[in-house]
Order: structure tokens, then C-alpha cells, then sequence
């Protein structure tokens, strides 16, 4: 560890020979790391950005279905097309599934027996359940619609129904009682929506000119959409806003990125003339040791250590303007407009600050090597003369 | 009987200058050197004196023929083995004296220790001690812009002396000094080599000969004057 730090020491010493160049050098990769931060921040949070404002209120996670104007189904049991289920209680309970009506969790849970019997109500011990997904998270319990409130007395509340999957028994309690009725609070897009378990959707059993489902994961947006592509059905789903919005952001990161390879370029370009022609004044410095018996190998773990605290140094200190950059759009709310703030631009990443540190060491010793390989051979003679 | 230090057994160099055009700068030369010798290498520009040098210091191979040091034959050294040999038993003094100039003194002569790992406080106990060796103790925290031309060559023998070599390597060692200060650094040497050191030195100045034991006179790569004085 002395080794380490007495050659520290010696490569500290020699900076103040050449600190014109350590400084260029310096200076050269503090600006482009911070231009680079500062964009990959900005790229970054721009997708967060744009995400947002696309898709708010769980909006990724839908499809919308609409059959020209028609009611999908003929079933008699949903005739109010206004009727409104409140999302979020559905979101709470953290159950992937639930069905608008008697019918519809008898299909969805596809029981072998009768479940209810709505004149002599009982749950029996046991239900064997044929179709059910034990990997979705069931263990809170099951959620039933009001439209069976008024079967259900309060004292069936948190009851466990026990129901067999695959050999398995799952004893579920009832947790929830979806509200089903009317709410004209509800914006028009979740008008007549419901939530099923996307394998179980059947669109015919419903009686609604549109139907909006809304998945657990965004994964299954695709398997729904895909389902009623070719249907006839009018579909708006979240998928296809996704890849729009992706194609979107596409473009802003190659445009950055090309602004950002420019910085980098050029930033290297600098770096490495200034690495050449500091090769030339350390030239004496590294034959001198290398006379006294360091060896060639010695000699470039110095170089090496000297280009990755060059590296080090700029990229830190890049990092650091690029976050008081940012911190000072932010304070100074500069990009605030009258109704629209895009401050969320300008959020520090902290990833980001360890990636452009390590492209700034990186460039540096990359530099570091392409100069030694140029400009110090194993002729020590050779460069005893030049000097 | 006295021991043999270097012994050189026909060495050539070849230099290739553009596609085919061969320069032979030493044609076949042997000869041995004994311990605690100082021995002077003269010759005209061009003669091969400092290639010479070159190859016995191990800082150039030879094209052909073996220098045998200590009954070793460097030339079948490796690049890391011949630095380590370097440091441990040659030290080198040059006409320009090649300091750092941000070192001060002490650090400029304990620069090999560092090579050999040594610590801090024993690299400046050691770089003391050869600095008081030419008497220069009192300028060990000075930095080589506050020191003469003449002490500086005294830092740079101090830094040749540090890891106790057994061969002095001194290139034209008063080609930038007034005479006073060269005839000091020439009684330096002497002492040195009074001392059980073998020096070795490329020069012109035919008064630095006078301090020598022996001359080696070099013409076109060949040896045409080896004689002790």
C-alpha cells in the first residue's frame, strides 16, 4: 500500500512540472462529462416526463373496446351502460381479478360447483377450482360485487371459502365488496369499465357498447390487444400509445445522444492531443526512472494510475457541475411556465453520476494507452537521445 | 588476484537505419574490466564510446556477443530482470544530470528506493546518507533550480550511490561543469572508486582522464587504445 501512495506521490509531484497540460486535460473532461451527465440525466428523466403525462391514472394498463356503437352481449343482467366501478378499490386489495356479477365470478373462478345459491345461500366446504393461476396473489381474499350484497349478510365478511387448485386447498376470506353503483363523479373513460382476468374476458357476456379492461400487468395490454385485433372491434390500447411514446422518445435519445457523442468526441480529441504532447515533456521524467530501474511494466501502471486520477479527477468534477447545474434550474425554477413545469426535467439521476465517472476514467486511459503505445517503446536509448 | 566486474566477450551493434542500411557502431569488441576500476572510454563522435556504455549498462542489447557482470550474462536478462539489475547494481550519472526539477534534492536521490519499495523514512535516511557522501547534506531539501550546476552533479552521484551499486556508469559527467566544479566531481569519482566502486566513463575532456586507471580509446566501433595508466 506505501508503493501505492509513494507513487502517488511521485505522480503528484511531477504534475506541478507540466500543470498547463494536467489542467487543459482537466478542464477538457469536466466539460464533456458534465455535458454528457447532464444530457443522460436529462434523457432520462425526460422518459419519466413523458410517461407520466401519457399515461396517468393507471392508464398504461388499459385497453379500451368498442363494438361501432353496439352493445357487445345480450344479457339482460347490465343494462345501465353508466354503471362506473371504482378503480381503485380494486387496486387496493392487490386482486388481479374480479367480475361484475354473480355470473361473471362464477365464470372467472370457473367453478365445478355451484358457488350461490341465491334463495338457500351457503358456501360449501369445499370447491374445487379447474382454471384458476395459483401464481397470481390471492392470499388477501376475494372480492365480491354489491350487486350480491344484498344476498350476503354481514357476518359472510372476512369468512374463508376454502377452494382446491391443482391438489392444493387455498382458503380465501372475502375482503372486499366492489361498488357497483352509480357515480357520476367518474370521468367519461371509465364509463361501464369493469376488470377481468384477461383469459376469461368474453366480451359477449357483457351488454355494454364499450369495454374497458384494465390489466394487472402491463404485459397482458399486448395479449388483450392481440386477442380482439382482428375482431372488427375498435381498440385503443395502451400498447399502441406505448410504442408511439416510444418511437417518440427514440428519437429525443438518439438526437441526445448524438450531441453527446460530439462532446465526447471532441473532449477526447482534446484529451489526447494534450496526453501527446505531455508525452513529450514527460518523456525525460519516465526514461530517467527507467534508467534507475524501473521496469517497462512499472512504468505503465504509473502512467495508467496518473490517466485514472486525470479520469477521476474530471469526471468528479464534472459530476459536480452537472448537479449544481441542474440544482440551480431547479432552485430557479427557470423552465417554470404558467401552467406547465417540466422542473421533472431536471431531477439528478445518481446512476448516471457513476456511469460518467466511469466514462471519464475510461476515456482516459483509453487515451492513456493509444499515447504510450505511440510515443514510449521499450528503447530507452532511443529516447535518451531525443532529449 | 583481482575480481573481474565486467567481462565483455565480442560484442557487436548494428543499428538499421531506413529499409537495409546496416550502421555497425561496435565491431567485436572484448575486454574485461576489475573491480574498483575506473576506467575511462574515449574516442571521437560517432566512435561508439557511449553505445558501448550502453550495452554494458544493459540499457541497449547487444546484436551480438554476451557482457557478463558478476559472472551473469545480462544479455539473457529480461526487460523487468535487467531493470531490477539496474537498480541494484549500476548507478548512472549523465552530463545533463537529469533531476526533477520538482523533486528536491533527497527525493532526487531516493527515486530508485522507490523502485525497490522502500520505505519513506528509510528512502530519506538512505538519500541523506549518500548526499552527505559528496557532501551536500546541507542542500537535501533544496530543489535542483536553487543548486549549481556543480551540485547538482553531486545529487545526481548522491542518487547513483543510494542502492550501493558495485559499477558507476558516468556519461561525460563534467561535459556541463566550469573546471573547478569538474575537477571536484572527478575527485569524487576517484574516491569512489578508491572506495571498491567500479566507474566507468565516457569522456572528452582529457583532463578527466588524468583521474583514471585505465582508457579504453574507441575508433569505428573498434577498440584501438586499452591502457592503464
Amino acid at each position: 500500500m506505501y508503493y501505492f501512495f509513494d507513487i502517488l506521490q511521485y505522480i503528484m509531484a511531477r504534475w506541478k512540472q507540466y500543470k498547463t497540460s494536467i489542467c487543459i486535460i482537466i478542464v477538457n473532461l469536466i466539460f464533456g462529462i458534465c455535458i454528457c451527465n447532464f444530457f443522460v440525466n436529462f434523457s432520462i428523466n425526460a422518459e419519466e416526463y413523458l410517461k407520466k403525462h401519457f399515461f396517468s391514472n393507471g392508464k398504461i394498463r388499459q385497453i379500451t373496446i368498442h363494438n361501432n356503437g353496439q352493445p357487445f352481449g345480450r344479457e339482460e343482467e347490465f343494462m345501465d351502460d353508466k354503471m362506473i366501478i371504482d378503480i381503485r378499490k380494486i387496486v387496493e386489495t392487490g386482486i388481479p381479478i374480479a367480475k361484475v356479477g354473480k355470473k361473471a365470478i362464477k365464470d372467472s373462478l370457473n367453478l365445478e360447483l355451484t358457488i350461490f345459491d341465491s334463495d338457500n345461500l351457503f358456501f360449501k366446504d369445499d370447491y374445487k377450482v379447474s382454471e384458476w393461476n395459483p401464481d397470481y396473489n390471492w392470499k388477501n381474499g376475494i372480492v365480491i360485487t354489491s350487486s350480491f350484497l344484498k344476498l350476503f349478510s354481514d357476518k359472510i365478511m372476512n369468512e374463508k371459502v376454502t377452494f382446491k387448485c391443482q391438489g392444493k386447498k387455498y382458503q380465501l376470506p372475502i375482503v372486499g365488496v366492489i361498488d357497483d353503483v352509480l357515480n357520476e363523479n367518474f370521468e367519461e373513460d371509465y364509463k361501464a369499465s369493469m376488470y377481468v382476468h384477461v383469459d376469461n374476458l368474453n366480451l359477449k357476456d357483457y351488454e355494454y357498447k364499450s369495454i374497458t379492461v384494465q390489466v394487472e400487468n402491463y404485459k397482458d395490454v399486448k395479449r388483450v390487444r392481440d386477442k380482439y385485433l382482428n375482431t372488427g372491434f375498435e381498440l385503443v390500447s395502451s400498447y399502441d400509445e406505448a410504442e408511439r411514446f416510444s418511437n417518440i422518445m427514440n428519437i429525443i435519445k438518439i438526437v441526445l445522444l448524438f450531441i453527446i457523442s460530439i462532446f465526447i468526441g471532441f473532449s477526447t480529441i482534446g484529451i489526447m492531443n494534450t496526453l501527446n504532447s505531455l508525452s513529450e515533456i514527460k518523456k525525460r521524467s519516465l526514461t530517467l526512472i527507467r534508467i534507475l530501474g524501473f521496469s517497462k511494466k512499472d512504468v505503465y501502471k504509473i502512467e495508467q494510475l496518473e490517466n485514472f486520477l486525470l479520469g477521476l479527477i474530471g469526471g468528479l468534477g464534472g459530476v459536480i457541475l452537472s448537479m449544481s447545474i441542474t440544482n440551480l434550474i431547479t432552485k430557479l425554477n427557470v423552465f417554470h411556465f404558467e401552467n406547465i413545469s417540466i422542473n421533472g426535467l431536471f431531477h439528478y439521476n445518481g446512476y448516471t453520476a457513476v456511469f460518467s465517472i466511469l466514462l471519464s476514467v475510461f476515456i482516459t486511459c483509453l487515451c492513456g494507452i493509444r499515447v504510450m503505445r505511440t510515443n514510449l517503446g521499450s528503447d530507452i536509448v532511443k529516447h535518451m537521445k531525443e532529449l | 588476484m583481482c575480481e573481474i566486474v565486467i567481462d565483455l566477450k565480442d560484442i557487436r551493434k548494428e543499428f538499421i537505419i531506413g529499409k537495409d542500411n546496416k550502421i555497425e557502431a561496435i565491431r567485436g569488441i572484448s575486454f574485461c574490466i576489475k573491480k574498483g576500476q575506473f576506467v575511462a572510454i574515449v574516442g571521437r563522435s560517432g566512435s561508439g564510446k557511449s553505445t558501448l556504455m550502453h550495452i554494458m549498462s544493459g540499457l541497449c542489447y547487444a546484436t551480438n556477443g554476451n557482457v557478463m557482470i558478476n559472472e551473469q550474462n545480462i544479455t539473457e536478462y529480461s526487460e523487468k530482470k535487467m531493470a531490477q539489475f539496474r537498480n541494484e547494481k549500476m548507478g548512472f550519472v549523465f552530463q545533463s544530470f537529469f533531476l526533477e526539477k520538482s523533486f528536491s534534492a533527497w527525493e532526487n536521490v531516493a527515486l530508485p528506493l522507490i523502485a525497490q519499495k522502500v520505505k519513506k523514512k528509510k528512502r530519506k535516511n538512505l538519500a541523506e546518507n549518500a548526499l552527505k557522501m559528496v557532501h551536500l547534506e546541507e542542500r537535501a531539501n533544496h530543489k535542483p533550480s536553487e543548486l549549481s550546476g556543480g551540485e547538482m552533479q553531486r545529487v545526481s552521484i548522491a542518487r547513483a550511490l543510494v542502492c550501493n551499486p558495485d559499477i558507476i556508469f558516468a556519461d561525460e559527467p563534467t561535459g556541463n561543469l566550469d573546471r573547478k566544479n569538474g575537477q571536484e566531481i572527478m575527485g569524487i569519482l576517484k574516491e569512489l572508486s578508491n572506495q571498491g566502486k567500479t566507474v566507468i566513463m565516457v569522456t572528452h575532456n582529457e583532463n578527466d582522464i588524468g583521474y583514471c586507471d585505465r582508457v579504453i580509446e574507441l575508433e569505428d566501433g573498434y577498440v584501438i587504445r586499452d591502457k592503464e595508466l
